[in-house]
């Protein structure tokens, strides 16, 4: 398994200027990691036309740390104009600007964003295949491989069968609930925490519809305020109808996933916890490791933690240290 | 468990419905307000703004900005954006769609104010409203524009701090 990480995992303490690039590159090798995935308009100075002599400063830098430049992501910013969208020809050159740099900067995966559009991504292929890039879009949660745009990026890549476009899977698109953290915002005088954390187990693990949760709070020497945070926190991402996503809970898409594994060269490792059994709660990370090894996924996973979202009482560092080491205990399974 | 049924309710709904926009950083940089000061004169006031995301963002996405120094509003047509060396009327930063705030560059909020602020403590409130950068939406130029919800409403980032005038 060939391990990134995402710099976008330190960034909390890079924009507040704890970090420098050198830190987080040199963290990053420490943590084990073999590549890393940078976030062009958060850590390239100079975004989106950074200067040659950065360029050249950066990659003797991540030279110096021997680490690998892998994943270079870039965003189709459609709120830049009030009132539009992007037209074809921002999008185009916009994008083309950013493999060139990528390029330059020694970069083998261009991820970008669903807003491309297919029509446009086809039209990319050629830049892509002369720069000897690979160009991807990211399927994020709460999108799924069923997401309409996500079933016409499929048919694209099956039609033009080419190592030059694909997909950057993020496992957000995967999860099974809200981890195990996300009560921890909740004092613990103010809630009935271990018949939450109950309901939220058994919200991830089963299929039992949330009526039935909600009456099992009340049954159980719940009461209203442990209905809300349920409702709240808990019932999560059930239906989303502008994201296409019906249901996730027990039923992540496998299928979706093995089928677009054949266009990825990269994925985010998206999670929130793992915890020092090395278990993560809200993702199955078991079954997706085992459809990897039976698909040959030869690509990178890049340690995604997002785990601040919910909490902040673990260090983003251990949390890294901790997602690796799972991964390799269920690759070397 | 000691507090009120009322009582918890109220923190759990504060902490669910109420919370502000979380940043990574407070809009106002602390420590950063002075006088502009050429020669003897004094011209007004800088305060520096802190990133706004946890990447770069687009000038033009930056809607309005409001200001008030001790209470009292600044008027919007004193106020400047001063950025990679160039300097924008606050009223007209939606146009400067090539304008990119890079994540750690400096962003000045200037202020025209015949003699400045006097020395001491001033407490600044600021508004700032800001549409995504992107979204999930999408489509071409105008067309499907009036669904894409996340872009027709900014987000509203507050702050306010008490600064000190040398």
């Amino acid at each position: 398994m060939k391990h990134s990480i995402t710099l976008y995992g330190f960034g909390y303490h890079y924009m507040r200027g704890e970090y420098t690039l050198e830190d987080v590159l040199k963290k990053t090798k420490k943590l084990g990691a073999q590549g890393f995935e940078i976030v062009a308009p958060q850590m390239v100075e100079g975004h989106p036309n950074p200067s040659e002599y950065w360029m050249e400063s950066f990659k003797e830098l991540y030279h110096k740390y021997d680490l690998e430049p892998v994943c270079y992501s870039i965003y189709i910013d459609s709120g830049k104009h009030k009132g539009r969208f992007l037209n074809e020809a921002e999008r185009l050159t916009g994008t083309i600007n950013e493999m060139e740099y990528a390029k330059k900067m020694g970069f083998s995966v261009v991820r970008s964003q669903d807003a491309l559009l297919p029509k446009t991504m086809e039209k990319l292929l050629p830049y892509a295949q002369e720069l000897g890039v690979h160009l991807a879009i990211e399927l994020h949660g709460p999108y799924s491989p069923s997401t309409p745009i996500f079933q016409e990026y499929a048919e694209l890549f099956e039609k033009k069968n080419s190592p030059h476009l694909g997909v950057v899977m993020d496992y957000s698109a995967f999860t099974s609930g809200p981890p195990a953290t996300v009560l921890d915002q909740f004092p613990d005088d103010v809630c009935h925490k271990d018949l939450l954390h109950k309901i939220r187990k058994l919200f991830t693990t089963t299929e039992i519809p949330t009526e039935d949760l909600t009456k099992m709070i009340l049954d159980e020497g719940g009461d209203e305020v442990d209905v809300l945070i349920a409702q709240q926190k808990i019932y999560t991402g059930l239906i989303n109808e502008k994201m296409g996503t019906v249901y996730y809970r027990t039923h992540p898409d496998y299928d979706g996933f093995r089928r677009l594994l054949k266009w990825s060269k990269y994925m985010h490792g998206k999670y929130w916890h793992v915890d020092e059994d090395l278990n993560c709660d809200e993702i199955n990370y078991p079954e997706f490791v085992k459809i990897m090894k039976e698909e040959n996924y030869d690509g990178y996973i890049a340690s995604e933690y997002e785990g601040s979202n919910f909490s902040m009482k673990y260090n983003d560092e251990d949390q890294l240290a901790l997602h690796i080491q799972m991964l390799d205990k269920l690759w070397r399974k | 468990m000691t507090k009120s049924l009322e009582e918890r309710m109220a923190i759990v709904k504060d902490l669910i419905f109420n919370q502000p926009v979380q940043l990574m950083t407070s809009p106002l940089k602390a420590g950063t307000l002075k006088n502009k000061c050429i020669g003897d004169s004094r011209t007004g006031y800088t305060v520096q703004l802190d990133n706004l995301s946890y990447r770069g963002v687009w000038v033009s996405t930056i809607e309005k900005i409001n200001l008030k120094v001790d209470g009292e509003e600044v008027p919007q047509d004193t106020m400047m954006l001063c950025l990679k060396g160039m300097k924008f009327p606050l009223c007209d930063t939606v146009s400067h769609t090539e304008v990119f705030w890079g994540a750690t560059d400096t962003c000045i909020l200037s202020v025209n104010k015949i003699g400045g602020l006097s020395k001491g403590e001033h407490k600044l409130e600021i508004e700032i409203y800001k549409r995504g950068d992107f979204g999930h939406s999408y489509g071409e130029g105008e067309e499907g524009y009036e669904n894409a919800t996340e872009f027709h409403t900014p987000t509203l980032y507050k702050d306010e701090a008490v600064f000190t005038v040398e």
